[in-house]
């Protein structure tokens, strides 16, 4: 009795493997993992850059003012360093607009900024170098992502856009579980916070959109349509997904004309 | 330090099981020496069967030699306390519909001896049922935040557990709607119950889970 209860359970042990493992060599598992590391690499970047840029101000106060993108000030730092590195020579491949880089060039020669040692500048330099590694590995998932989609599911990705397609994949936890929902679950994923705070009290008013407002045409939408549009938007990314899961032909050209029609004929 | 229930200890405001695997540790919790008997640490905030047994179930139908359908692994915390206290004669077989937690549920099956996986959807029964014949079941546990908990039980029940055996459903409200009263929900999922169990205890299992119950009952003869 106790052998065959071991043999089934190692029987039974295998089977489990065998599923987690067919599972885990679809592509949807990498499209989430890499969508999520986008959102998680944005906030580093971010805490890193404001780290840099709180730190780097004892040196040079009014830089910041001046260049208010957080990529370009990083490179300011990594590549010249100290204020008195600030010339024209050095700064021309990275402030490319001659107004602002001259802008900078006079601020750095009156700036009310305290001299810094030269082994704390390391430390700055070494800490913005790290915030833009992340955005280069940034880039690198914008096209890993672009390109998986492509394969796994081109009519999702053509009619919402790789990424905002595999943050759609993400929320639902797959393309599978995407393809089994209604239209009206697809209009509202990620926005469940919203969603359940208008269930537990219907004085306050539901959420028209959640994820697919990141989508140009319902952004560029006046107020007034955009719950219209996103309702259509996903009505169509369901016919989408389908089409994907089900491995049907490419029709996103088709629905993306059907939906700018219906945009269209709201004014 | 007191056995309240068989392999079941109790110290202060902990709980313990007696380790059947000495050794190891399966989640990072603690390791005692009692006696010479080695015991693992049960976290009643992390386990909603510990949570029940703190807030006084009557009798733990879990006992040593029984055979436990758990619905629900996740990645086998509680169900390594439930193989503890079925030890070496008993089985524990495992059911959990996520490859993501089944990863590390795998590895606990493969240190003890007494617990089986399946990979399957507690709310399909018949998809596993070829495995083990019907009616050897002694204990149904369920635990997953599914809205049609209560019918899942039942569903399995029907398949899997002996006339007389226990069953253990966790109840969580949130599941089932986020609108009704708490209580309302309990009562209703509660007597849904009743065409096939009686009723033995319902145990709230504040303030450990919150909006959890744990519904303790004996399928009738």
């Amino acid at each position: 009795m106790q052998d065959k209860i071991q043999q089934l359970r190692k029987q039974l042990i295998k089977k489990a493997k065998k599923q987690v493992q067919v599972r885990y060599a679809e592509s949807d598992v990498h499209i989430i993992r890499a969508v999520s590391l986008l959102q998680d690499l944005d906030a580093g970047f971010n805490l890193l850059a404001e780290n840099c840029i709180e730190w780097y101000s004892a040196h040079f106060p009014e830089l910041h003012n001046i260049v208010k993108d957080n990529e370009t000030y990083l490179k300011l730092v990594q590549e010249l360093g100290d204020r008195a590195n600030f010339t024209e020579k050095n700064a021309a491949e990275i402030i490319k607009e001659r107004e602002r880089r001259k802008r900078v060039l006079d601020a750095a020669k009156k700036s009310m900024g305290s001299e810094i040692q030269k082994d704390v500048l390391e430390a700055i330099k070494m800490l913005s170098k790290n915030a833009l590694s992340l955005k280069k590995e940034r880039l690198l998932l914008e096209s890993l992502i672009g390109k998986q989609m492509q394969g796994y599911a081109p009519n999702t990705a053509g009619l919402a856009g790789p990424i905002l397609g595999a943050r759609l994949i993400a929320a639902a936890s797959g393309l599978k579980q995407l393809a089994m929902m209604p239209a009206s679950t697809i209009q509202l994923l990620g926005a469940e916070k919203a969603l359940f705070r208008h269930i537990r009290d219907r004085k306050i008013k539901g959420p028209k959109y959640g994820h697919i407002y990141g989508h140009a045409l319902v952004k560029k939408q006046p107020a007034k349509h955009k719950g219209k549009v996103a309702r259509s938007l996903a009505g169509k990314l369901s016919i989408a997904a389908r089409a994907d899961y089900f491995h049907g032909e490419n029709i996103s050209e088709k629905l993306k004309q059907e939906l700018e029609e219906r945009a269209k004929q709201l004014d | 330090m007191e056995e309240i229930f068989p392999n079941v200890f109790s110290e202060r405001k902990e709980l313990f099981t007696k380790n059947l695997v000495p050794g190891t540790s399966v989640y990072g919790e603690k390791l005692l020496d009692h006696e010479g008997i080695e015991l693992r640490q049960w976290d009643q905030y992390r386990s909603k069967l510990a949570a029940a047994i703190k807030n006084g179930l009557s009798e733990l139908p879990i006992k040593p030699g029984s055979v436990v359908l758990y619905l629900g692994a996740a990645e086998g915390t509680t169900i390594s306390h439930v193989s503890d206290i079925v030890g070496g004669k008993g089985i524990v077989i495992g059911v959990d519909i996520s490859e993501r937690v089944m990863r590390k549920f795998i590895m606990v099956c493969e240190q003890r001896k007494n617990i089986v996986p399946i990979l399957a959807d507690a709310n399909r029964p018949w998809t596993y049922r070829d495995y083990f014949a019907g009616g050897q079941i002694s204990v149904l546990y369920q635990d997953v935040s599914q809205k049609n908990q209560a019918q899942i039980f039942l569903k399995n029940s029907e398949y899997f557990l002996k006339k007389g055996g226990y069953g253990m459903l966790a109840i969580k409200a949130k599941s089932i709607s986020q609108e009704k009263p708490v209580n309302d929900i309990f009562e209703s999922e509660t007597a849904k119950l009743n065409e096939q169990f009686n009723v033995l205890q319902k145990i709230n299992l504040k303030p450990f889970e919150k909006d959890h119950e744990m519904v303790f009952c004996r399928k009738k003869e």
